[in-house]
């Protein structure tokens, strides 16, 4: 019989500081020379030094004429939850994403095996030119960490990146996001689709509502099955079928390709909320209704006075 | 654009690419500048060029080695690797220990959705044991309702879930839940402050005051605590008061959730709250709400008011957060 084995940890979850320190953002890469035509990956780290913090945009410049951004992962962020997809631009030479942690990240705990500090992880395709270079990938100034303080404060920050060297020929072997992708049998998390409906939000249409993870290769989008094809979709998304009848049938799918279908319960929808406009347009519908109903039965009653005070002939 | 049907499938080079649905842009396709690997590209420099180090089908091409360069050998097999299979006899779990209120509960959220409801003993002790996981970077967080139903802040542990093992994660301690007998006070009337934290344990509470003033109250056996502050030395405001407690020195909280309590006779128009449908939690819904209002002036998002919806007011939702 196998059995599993034991790592303990301690939280120490009650030495929340109080002292103002800086937080630090670095890149760095599993080696610093890399030759034409080699893909590796850039682990984007954010470093609390004693400062609890929540939530960071980050932006990475990188020179287009030797490296290219192919791909970013989430695979092993600390951020459960992502303003929008992280964006790559391969004109400008820049990756940005922001993202959160709810509850804030308070740093490594005593006896983590992991440094449980990445935030996302870019993958480079090294395409310079012939002759030997370096490469600076940089985080730009314009990169933000906030402080777990529910006031929104900025954190002093440090940017660190990393140079490289990039030589004219390949220096490995093979493609370490290939065979990270290739090794994820996993499919995301599993994650619960929430069908609301708010008075103000979407003039109270039904939107569905969902986030998962991926701790592998990461997630990549989500589906909606709707008009009997599956489309890509974002959360939240305005439900085509506002009677609820078909269904709502949303999948995450993974860098590698894995499924996961979300579970929806349609007993928890709550009842259909009406916007203002709709409901002005209802009484208003109904007013005339009753104002057509009166003066129908007034000039119904007029004529039978009229026909009941007339002499016979 | 494109043509055939729009369901946005892979093309395998930029002449097959395929119509997203709507046809307002294409589906992934080889030549798009993005790596998919899951479609078996092991490149995708964003052309179709052959002559370079991606051919047109997304293969590499490696480039010629440069004269009297030594040739490259091929990636030996490693004998009994099995790649990225995890037994299923293998247990990979996680147990969380920690201290909230006497016998209330603890809502256990993993990346931020709820999965548990524990129960804590008279000591206010709690104990979490998962079922299997996927291993990989993890967040926990723990959100605990009082015996009055005031919920606290959310506490929260990043760790390592480690393949094929139990982990265990200790001195997960919860702040004092915190409640105030009203949240606009004329000077000089009475203010209580009260709560729960571990029975007998010292609760420390940070009133946020110019004069930088801590007070501190005893939890009795049931782990209640209650406090009564002066407010005619207060300066005019809001404050934002919060508490912590300790047990002893290796057990003790940070600063948890802050209620804020205005100080004066005419109070300020309210500020909007991370709560945004009113269900009374901070959750995926609010925060899908929030997106909708991004980059936007709209009031009812922009909770620290500097005008735009931006990543200060989503740190402010997170620090909220109920799940």
């Amino acid at each position: 019989m196998r059995r599993s084995l034991s790592v303990a940890m301690l939280a120490l979850a009650g030495l929340i500081p109080l002292t103002a320190n800086a937080a630090t953002l670095s890149i760095d890469t599993p080696k610093t020379s890399y030759g034409r035509g080699d893909t590796f990956i850039a682990t984007v780290r954010l470093d609390n030094d004693n400062e609890c913090v929540n939530a960071a945009q980050v932006e990475i410049d990188y020179p287009t004429n030797l490296l290219r951004a192919v791909d970013f992962s989430r695979g092993d962020s600390i951020f459960s939850l992502w303003v929008g997809d992280p964006q790559i631009d391969t004109e400008k030479g820049t990756v940005t994403f922001s993202g959160g942690v709810p509850g804030g990240y308070c740093g490594r705990i005593a006896g983590d095996p992991a440094q449980s500090n990445i935030i996302g992880e870019i993958v480079f395709t090294v395409v310079g030119n012939d002759a030997e270079n370096k490469a600076a990938v940089n985080l730009a100034a314009s990169s933000r960490v906030y402080l777990h303080d529910g006031l929104g404060t900025p954190a002093l920050l440090n940017l660190k990146g990393v140079t490289l060297s990039l030589m004219p020929v390949p220096t490995q072997d093979s493609n370490p996001w290939l065979a990270q992708v290739g090794d994820d049998a996993t499919p995301p998390e599993s994650f619960a689709v929430q069908v609301e409906s708010t008075r103000d939000v979407f003039g109270g249409k039904y939107y569905a509502v969902f986030s998962t993870v991926d701790k592998q290769s990461g997630l990549d989008h989500y589906e909606i099955f709707e008009d009997g094809v599956w489309n890509r979709v974002s959360s939240p998304h305005v439900l085509k079928d506002q009677t609820l009848n078909s269904g709502v049938m949303i999948r995450a799918i993974d860098k590698a390709g894995n499924i996961r279908l979300g579970d929806y319960d349609a007993k928890s929808v709550p009842p259909r909320q009406y916007s203002f406009a709709e409901m002005f347009s209802f009484y208003l519908l109904l007013g005339i209704a009753v104002l057509a109903i009166i003066i129908r039965l007034y000039f119904a009653r007029h004529a039978a006075r009229e026909n009941s005070a007339s002499p016979a002939s | 654009m494109g043509a055939g049907n729009n369901i946005g499938s892979y093309g395998s080079s930029t002449a097959q690419r395929v119509c997203a649905p709507g046809c307002n842009s294409y589906g992934p396709y080889c030549g798009d500048g993005i790596l998919q690997a899951r479609f078996g590209e092991q490149c995708d420099d964003g052309n179709s060029d052959n002559n370079d180090l991606c051919d047109t089908s997304c293969h590499t091409i490696p480039p010629a080695p440069p004269p009297g360069a030594p040739s490259r050998g091929s990636t030996p097999d490693i004998p009994g690797a099995i790649p990225g299979v995890v037994s299923a006899d293998l247990q990979t779990r996680v147990v969380l220990k920690g201290k909230a209120f006497p016998l209330s509960s603890v809502k256990i959220l993993r990346d931020g959705a709820p999965v548990d409801v524990v129960r804590t003993d008279a000591n206010a002790d709690f104990i979490y044991t998962s079922g299997q996981l996927t291993p990989g970077t993890a967040t926990f967080g723990f959100v605990g309702t009082d015996r009055a139903n005031a919920q606290s802040f959310t506490t929260s542990v990043v760790f390592e879930i480690v393949q094929s093992a139990v982990t265990t994660v200790e001195n997960i301690f919860l702040p004092p839940t915190i409640s105030v007998s009203s949240t606009h006070v004329t000077p000089g009337d009475p203010l209580t402050i009260s709560g729960f934290t571990v029975p007998r344990a010292t609760v420390t509470i940070d009133l946020q005051d110019s004069s930088k003033a801590t007070l501190s109250a005893k939890a009795d056996d049931t782990g209640a605590w209650a406090l009564q502050v002066d407010t005619a030395s207060l300066a005019t405001g809001f404050h934002a008061i919060k508490a912590a407690f300790m047990l002893t020195p290796f057990i003790k909280s940070g600063f948890g959730k802050a209620v804020n309590v205005y100080i004066g006779r005419d109070i300020p128009s309210g500020a909007s709250s991370p709560d945004l449908n009113g269900d009374g939690k901070v959750n995926l819904i609010d925060f899908s709400i929030f997106l909708i209002s991004w980059n936007t002036s709209d009031v009812r998002t922009d909770f620290n008011h500097d005008g735009t919806t931006n990543l200060a007011d989503f740190s402010i939702m997170l620090f909220d957060w109920t799940g």
